[in-house]
């Protein structure tokens, strides 16, 4: 193409061209055809209508039947380039893309071969801009009278921005199909303005179950419950949607299968152009699982609370910003707090045997550097001076790091234990008797499993084998210590025993360092509540000694007939002493009774004669207001005797009543101020230890206002099983507490109330020292407590 | 054995008998002396709340009747009556108590008092009794209904 001659051929083809245009224009315009027969009758008429075209910047051209190019096409030529050689030896395709070349070419031979009309679309070389330029060719075949086809005539038109729009149309409906399509998480469906679903994608195949033909053209309420579809729920969500221009859609959707999911999702509105709605899309997702997650956490946290009511926990905060506790109602039911208040408040309540340890703890848990954990027991005293036992556990959440490292939040749990450490001191007691016990008897005790292999021996193992008690542990009675001519016999008796379940007894030798000793084993069987065998029991008792105990008993005997007439002696001068306290009493009633009470009604007799007779109203007003005076001070002094004698609170057996009462009354009569500790739930039911526990401790207190010199004194009272502890303590004079002692002449004193007291089965302990202060410790038994650990009356 | 009154207690110009009292209580010895002030041809010359101030008193006041409580704070009135009928042999002396027991009645007159009240019947029998001992020389026995 690029040789001078081709150059120059086409240049001459070129003038040939419009030679023979203009010829044809003219002899349009003259209005008779002039081309030669064969140089297309159809051709020339044309021209004007080719002009006017290619004028628009389409491509014109015209073939005969066989497909070859009739004329030439200035149009072409300018689009694509080509040279007229090219264009009359037929090699349009050269301009053709090569991807579209065959397509394009097929498609021609195609309307050759069958003379029909063709159409079609493909990229052609543009000349200005050396690049491709989409064009649709439309060709239509020509015919003669006889409907011959005689050729074709075809027009190109420049489609790229047509083609680029619809590309990018459809670029984006396949991102968008893309999008619906991917998004298997999410049902996305349309309906149309009444309601009828018009597409469904994967997803919603995917959540609903329905495959898209089987959803298309349905009612969208196929995807709602039958309740909700009858309360019109999604007649609702439409209306909704067209008033709001969205609808949310938060509820329970129905599968094909029947199943039920939870959606969430949101119904939008769809508006056509002017306004008007044409349907609805709707998207959602199931939501299941997060409604599931959400429920199970709800439920978790009520179970929680539900875990913390039952073990009775409260809960508490603490803002180290502002030093402020808060509690929640459990906690301040526990606590005996009730507004928020700060950490001195709370260590102030902390019972003083265990403020020190709380406090230091609480430091620590405070300390950046540690890892904040905050957990104790200890007592609590209640404003109304019960004494609780708490278990706290906290956790303290730091923040900032190194240096600016710091105690943010506090958050913890109460628990009122109080009954577990009654239990546990009870337990401790009761295993403390038992080990006592114990060690008490002379004989070997032991216990051992259902198996038979023994997991206690006492003390006494040790003394009458000589073994330590550890080579008393899981050997069923011992065989290595029995006698080698016993042995067979007693292991056998014993296998028989375990085998049935029945009591053991059995006489052997055993070998001890003292030599062979004569002991009767037994054991009995100790069976669980529902019968079966839990536990042996069992002694080993020598018998060699038996006779040697004998003597011992005796003398045991005759100590204790020492006892007995030593006890009788105490009670027979005790009882006197009472004799005489009450006569004391008699005669100082007496004296109330005559030197006041008396007096006084005399008076009143008196003034009241004077009354009747007064001579003026005035006088006789005066009299009687006098005769009430009287009457008034009569009275109070007739309560306050029968207060004395039976005071009232005697009635109550909460220890906390009955030591409130005699601190007021010490308070009230010698101004000595006595504080009060009480452990919870104390009580004293038997009413004669009652009074005779009033009129100890009263007696302890008058004793610290006539000899203490001091203005105070502290009472504190705990209960361990059936003894109540009362503590006197003061901090003034004190005195010798054994000196006091050998002086047994002190009346109706703190000795007389020891025998009192032991007389009952109780205990006074006195501490003091000259300068020390004063603790009087008061044990007294106060009548068994029942399973809940309240006390029963002992009555 | 004693001297008749030295007052008609009825003269209607003659002067008003005077009465000592001496009672610890303080509110019935107040009663006392507002009952005995009121009584035409009565009045009480002083009143005190124990046998000591009672001597001291009588040694240096006029006096005509002493009425005195036995139980009394130290010296008791049975005492005090029996010194002051050594020192006033013409004073009246009635014994009051809030002990009905008889036998203060007895050692009262033994000792040269004219009259034993039961204190409890006081706003019946103190003025009759009075006026009774006045007009009388010896024992004025009293019922407890009010009546000498």
């Amino acid at each position: 193409m690029d040789s001078g001659a081709d150059a120059s051929a086409t240049h001459r083809a070129e003038i040939e061209a419009l030679r023979a245009e203009n010829a044809a224009l003219r002899e349009a315009l003259d209005g008779g055809p002039r081309s030669p027969p064969g140089e297309d009758l159809w051709t020339r008429p044309a021209e004007p209508f080719r002009t006017l075209v290619e004028a628009a910047s389409q491509i014109l051209w015209m073939a005969d039947a066989e497909g070859r190019f009739v004329g030439d096409s200035p149009s072409w030529r300018a689009f694509t380039g080509q040279s007229l050689d090219d264009w009359f030896g037929n090699r349009w395709a050269d301009m053709v893309h090569p991807d579209d070349r065959d397509d394009a070419s097929d498609a021609w031979r195609t309307a050759i071969a069958g003379g029909a009309p063709v159409a079609a679309r493909f990229r052609l070389h543009h000349a200005p801009t050396d690049g491709w330029r989409w064009v649709q060719a439309h060709a239509t075949p020509l015919r003669d009278v006889e409907g011959t086809v005689t050729g074709f005539v075809g027009i190109n038109t420049d489609v790229t921005a047509v083609q680029e729009a619809e590309d990018a149309l459809r670029q984006s409906e396949e991102r968008y199909r893309l999008l619906v399509e991917s998004a298997t998480e999410y049902a996305i469906l349309m309906l149309d303005r009444e309601g009828c679903i018009t597409s469904w994608n994967s997803g919603a195949e995917r959540i609903f179950g329905y495959t898209e033909a089987e959803a298309l053209g349905q009612s969208g309420t196929l995807i709602f419950t039958p309740e909700d579809r009858a309360e019109g729920v999604p007649e609702r969500e439409m209306a909704t949607a067209v008033r709001d221009g969205h609808a949310h859609d938060d509820r329970w959707h129905l599968r094909q299968d029947g199943s039920r999911f939870w959606a969430t999702g949101v119904m939008t509105a769809l508006y056509t152009p002017d306004g008007a709605p044409r349907g609805f899309a709707k998207i959602l997702r199931d939501n299941t699982l997060r409604k599931t997650v959400e429920d199970a956490l709800r439920e978790s946290e009520a179970r929680l609370q539900l875990a913390l009511d039952a073990s009775r926990t409260g809960t508490h905060t603490y803002d180290p910003e502002t030093d402020t506790h808060a509690l929640d109602a459990r906690a301040c039911e526990i606590t005996g707090f009730e507004r928020p208040f700060s950490i001195g408040a709370w260590i102030d309540r902390v019972h003083p045997a265990d403020r020190a340890r709380v406090e230091a703890s609480a430091a620590g848990a405070m300390d950046p550097a540690a890892d904040g954990l905050f957990d104790d027991e200890y007592r609590l005293v209640a404003p109304d001076g019960s004494v609780r036992w708490v278990y706290v556990r906290s956790q303290t959440h730091f923040t900032g790091e190194g240096d600016d490292r710091r105690p943010a939040r506090v958050v913890g749990t109460v628990q009122d234990v109080t009954a577990r450490k009654q239990t546990e001191a009870a337990l401790r007691a009761s295993e403390e008797r038992f080990r006592r016990m114990a060690a008490a008897v002379p004989d070997v005790l032991f216990t051992a499993d259902a198996d038979g292999r023994v997991d206690y021996v006492n003390e006494q193992f040790e003394t009458l084998t000589g073994q330590p008690r550890t080579a008393g542990l899981g050997t069923p009675l011992w065989p290595d210590l029995v006698h080698p001519d016993d042995r067979a016999d007693a292991s056998a008796r014993w296998a028989q025993a375990q085998e049935a379940g029945v009591a053991f007894e059995n006489r052997h030798r055993l070998l001890t360092p003292s030599g062979d000793v004569h002991v009767i084993t037994r054991a009995v069987p100790v069976r669980t509540p529902d019968r079966a065998l839990g536990a042996w029991f069992g002694t080993v008792t020598d018998i060699d000694n038996l006779a040697r105990s004998e003597g011992t008993v005796r003398r045991l005997n005759a100590t204790l007939e020492d006892r007995v007439a030593a006890r009788t002696r105490q009670v027979r001068r005790l009882s006197a002493k009472l004799a005489e306290a009450e006569q004391l009493e008699r005669q100082r009633l007496a004296l109330v009774l005559h030197d006041d009470l008396q007096q006084q009604l005399a008076a009143l007799s008196l003034t009241l004669q004077l009354a009747q007779t007064a001579p003026t109203g005035h006088e006789r007003q005066s009299l009687h207001e006098r005769s009430l005076s009287i009457l008034d001070s009569a009275t109070a002094l007739t309560r306050s005797l029968t207060s004395e004698l039976s005071p009232p609170v005697l009635g109550s057996d909460r220890l906390v009543d009955l030591l409130r009462w005699l601190a007021r009354r010490a308070q009230e009569r010698h101004r000595l101020e006595v504080s009060v500790s009480v452990a919870a739930g104390c009580t004293v039911p038997d009413s004669a230890v009652r009074a005779l526990l009033v009129h100890a401790v009263n007696e302890i207190l008058f004793n610290v206002v006539k000899h203490a010199r001091t203005p105070r004194a502290d009472l504190h009272a705990q209960r361990r099983g059936d003894v109540v502890t009362v503590t006197v303590a003061d901090d003034g004079a004190g005195f010798d507490v054994s000196a006091m002692e050998q002086s047994e002449s002190r009346g109706f004193g703190l000795f007389s109330i020891r025998e009192r007291v032991e007389l009952v089965g109780g205990h006074l302990g006195v501490q003091s020292a000259p300068g020390q202060g004063t603790t009087i410790t008061l044990n007294l038994p106060c009548g068994e407590e029942d399973a809940l650990g309240r006390s029963a009356s002992a009555q | 054995m004693l001297a008749p009154p030295s007052h008609d207690t009825q003269g209607p110009d003659s002067a008003p008998i005077r009465i000592f009292l001496t009672e610890d209580h303080p509110v019935l010895r107040e009663a006392c002396v507002s009952v005995l002030n009121r009584e035409k041809g009565l009045t009480v010359c002083g009143a005190v709340p124990t046998a000591e101030e009672a001597l001291v008193f009588v040694r240096d006041h006029p006096c005509d009747v002493l009425v005195t409580d036995v139980s009394l704070p130290g010296m008791d009135g049975l005492e005090l009556a029996r010194r002051l009928r050594t020192v006033r042999p013409d004073l009246r002396i009635v014994v009051i108590s809030a002990h009905a027991d008889l036998d203060y009645a007895t050692r009262a007159r033994s000792i040269g008092a004219q009259a034993f009240l039961r204190k409890d019947r006081l706003a019946l029998t103190l003025v009759p009794t009075l006026r009774a001992v006045l007009r009388s020389t010896g024992w004025v026995e009293v019922d407890p209904a009010g009546s000498p």
